[in-house]
């Protein structure tokens, strides 16, 4: 099973441990800053902030990163996940911002969209014009040196030099990939070229990579600057909600649209999707003296949105596990399954973003095979419209053999979750399927 | 009736009783009237500082029964909770003097036949505890049996069975202690009788219940077998209870019921509080041979539509919003 190791990089101050340990090894170490670097950073600092989420009880930092002044406005961007606290929770959380000088003051919210980790805010002070986003965006050629700003760690301000690979659609949203160091607290800083020209923002870091980082492509903050100057939101949680539903409209016809395809596990055929965001990766005991084979795969996005601390969202996932007995018995091989298929957990009760999970059980039969299936859905709490749905089968047409699978669609509106679970559950079938499926017809 | 028959003759015995009303003194007199009191002027004297100087006197009636009279006290002779000034006694009445409870028996008097105190009580010593042993033994070593998937290892059924053993033990031991305790000997091949038997039969329940739940589709016979485990705990607890003492069936059936009562409550509060809801799964997981299936499947359409009833519940329960704090009483029981 391979995890993903992809950090945002807005800095949380109890993090600091985990970042300080990043912070030893020598991939994070800044690479002596060419003179191009210091030319750079002297005409953009004045435009540079970093942004600070306060708690309104005694205003200590919780979060920060860093935002960058557009143009002559009072506009900043920055990443949405930087300002989360302040969308997900106002009435605790508020905007600061800081500059180059040591000179802060207040931040207001104008715009986010979190599908694209970006988020606009206004504040008490014009910028001088360095940062534009023109209609024309720069052309990046894969190799060209790129630089990004911000206030890594909350050390101070930095530049830190590297170069631009491209495209990356690993994500539902493609981000660019940046070949340099970007440190928690650099997120919402501006990514430039070697000209000046804004080229990205920075937002995430590979943990298990060296240098290997993630920027926002600088087309999606030209259209949330658009809303934010044509149509500045109310209620943020509420757009949060909306996008999210379109987020997950896109995904489910995404993965829908085409049939699932099929992978032979032992004796059946099950359903997988393997694209740019979701990935399969397949497991065995592999022990020759095991009395049961065990084959399993498990396909799964390698980023989800990130919408709080506690909630990410918009994801599928897939999984399958083959059992077969080798020298078990019917009764020992029953207790062997029981115990697999009781191990499933669908949250508990105490999440505090989504309520507690409930279920229909039911022995069922698709066309091909007989099931024992479980369907568990959570709804959440801030966001109308949106769950989590799991779907678990059992099949049992075999004393000796059982295939065990599941699925899950987190963030879905109710009528994808039955959607895409029912094609799932419809697609799992014997790998003869001629022979079964005039068995199956019989009345 | 066997009662009506005695014969009052001499000599007389008064006995003084334990709070279980077993005898803690016993005093012999050849004749009647015995004055009672704690005054050293008394035939018998009472050390209790709430009994007065001459406080009663037993003597016999025109009738030819025992009888107690009041020899001018301020508590006076309390009999069932009463006061009464006299009484007639008969061999099994306990009268309260001040805070001393007692009996009065005659040479006539015909104890109960021995064998009625012990029915039930008999099956003790090793047969039981063999017996106990050995079908908690089978049930643990086909249980280990049922879940071993590797190769075949001495060690884990012998680790096993000597946890299991240690542990029922301990418990019976308990229990034998308190037995001792109370009523003077042990019970305890007797006590690991009881508790073999419970934990026998909390297995078997286990594979009963799924059993069922697989075979006819009736998932609430797992979702609720906690509760049947709880019954079984609480009877085997009223067996160690009547085993100490066979006197209070009724309080036995009592305690029993209560700790149940509580031990269900418990239960559905910890599954409340995990899962959110009363059950204790969210499904039930027991897979066995497809061959045992009796009952009809669903087809997987008409089951995914089905899910579509959830949402409602869903949506009012998105709305009740989390508060950190909330306990099942704040959120529940409103």
């Amino acid at each position: 099973m391979k995890y993903l190791k992809l950090v945002l990089l807005c800095w949380v101050m109890f993090q600091s441990e985990v970042f300080a340990a990043a912070d030893a090894t020598p991939q994070t170490q800044l690479p002596t800053p060419s003179s191009r670097a210091q030319t750079l950073y002297s005409a953009a600092r004045d435009d540079l902030l970093q942004i600070r989420v306060l708690l309104k009880n005694g205003r200590t930092q919780s979060s920060v990163g860093s935002g960058f002044l557009i143009g002559t406005s009072n506009l900043v961007v920055t990443n949405y996940h930087v300002v989360s606290q302040i969308v997900m929770n106002p009435e605790s959380y508020e905007g600061q911002f800081v500059d180059t000088h040591g000179v802060s003051g207040n931040v207001q919210l104008l715009a986010v969209d979190v599908l694209h980790d970006l988020a606009i805010v206004k504040v008490s002070r014009q910028g001088t014009g360095y940062f534009q986003i023109p209609d024309d965006l720069p052309k990046l050629t894969q190799g060209q040196y790129l630089y990004s700003l911000g206030n890594p760690l909350d050390l101070g301000f930095a530049i830190s030099e590297g170069s631009y690979n491209g495209l990356i659609k690993r994500g539902f949203y493609g981000q660019l990939m940046f070949t340099g160091a970007i440190n928690a607290g650099m997120s919402g800083g501006p990514n430039i070229t070697e000209d000046g020209r804004v080229a990205g923002v920075n937002v995430s870091k590979r943990l298990d990579g060296e240098l290997v980082s993630f920027l926002v492509p600088v087309e999606y903050v030209r259209n949330l600057l658009k809303v934010a100057k044509n149509s500045p939101d109310v209620d943020f949680k509420k757009t949060v909600g909306q996008q999210l539903l379109t987020h997950q409209n896109a995904l489910i016809a995404n993965v829908l649209n085409e049939p699932f395809s099929l992978k032979s596990l032992g004796k059946y055929q099950v359903p997988v999707r393997e694209s740019d965001q979701m990935r399969c990766w397949g497991r065995s005991n592999d022990n020759k003296d095991s009395s049961y084979d065990f084959n399993a795969v498990d396909c799964s996005m390698e980023s989800a949105i990130y919408v709080s601390d506690q909630l990410q969202v918009g994801q599928i996932a897939i999984r399958h596990e083959y059992l077969k007995a080798r020298e078990l018995d019917s009764l020992r091989f029953s207790v062997l399954i029981s115990q697999s298929f009781k191990n499933e957990s669908f949250g508990n009760n105490k999440d505090k973003n989504r309520t507690a999970p409930m279920c229909k059980e039911q022995f069922v039969s698709n066309a091909s095979l007989p099931f024992r299936a479980v369907i568990c859905v959570r709804a959440y709490h801030e966001f109308e419209g949106l769950y989590d749905f799991s779907l678990f089968t059992a099949t049992t047409d075999d004393r000796l053999t059982n295939l065990q699978s599941r699925l899950d669609a987190n963030g879905v509106s109710y009528d994808n979750g039955l959607r895409i679970s029912r094609t799932f559950l419809n697609e799992i079938a014997l790998g003869n399927q001629s022979r079964v499926t005039s068995k199956a017809v019989k009345p | 009736m066997m009662k009506d028959q005695m014969q009052v003759i001499a000599p007389y015995f008064v006995e003084l009783l334990g709070r279980h009303d077993e005898v803690k003194t016993r005093y012999r007199f050849e004749q009647l009237p015995i004055s009672i009191g704690s005054g050293y002027a008394n035939d018998l004297i009472l050390d209790d500082t709430s009994v007065a100087n001459y406080h009663a006197s037993i003597d016999i009636n025109e009738a030819g029964n025992l009888r107690m009279r009041e020899l001018g006290s301020q508590q006076g002779l309390v009999y069932q909770g009463k006061r009464v000034s006299a009484l007639t006694v008969d061999a099994n009445h306990v009268v309260k003097l001040g805070g001393t409870h007692l009996r009065i028996r005659s040479a006539g008097y015909i104890a109960d036949n021995p064998t009625i105190n012990n029915t039930g009580l008999a099956f003790d010593g090793i047969v039981p505890a063999i017996i106990g042993l050995l079908m908690l033994a089978i049930s643990s070593l086909l249980s280990i049996w049922l879940a071993s998937t590797d190769k075949f290892s001495m060690a884990s059924y012998l680790f096993a069975l000597a946890a299991v053993f240690a542990l029922v033990m301990l418990w019976s031991g308990c229990w034998a202690f308190a037995n001792r305790v109370i009523s003077g000997n042990t019970r305890f091949g007797r006590h690991l009788f009881i508790v073999s038997c419970a934990l026998v039969m909390i297995d078997v329940w286990k594979v009963i219940s799924g059993l069922i739940a697989y075979t006819f589709s009736l998932e609430f016979m797992t979702a609720y077998a906690n509760h049947a485990t709880v019954l079984i705990v609480a009877t085997m607890v009223f067996f160690h209870l009547t085993t100490i003492s066979y006197q209070h069936p009724k309080r036995f059936i009592g305690i029993a019921a209560m700790l149940a009562i509580v031990g269900s409550g418990l239960v559905l509060l910890s599954n409340y509080q995990r899962s959110g809801s009363l059950a204790d799964e969210l499904y039930m997981s027991y897979l066995f041979p497809p061959e045992l299936r009796q009952s009809q499947n669903q087809p997987a359409d008409e089951f995914v539509q089905n899910a579509e009833q959830l949402k409602d519940k869903l949506d009012k329960a998105r709305l009740e919003k989390t508060d950190s704090n909330a306990s099942i009483f704040g959120q529940d029981f409103q």
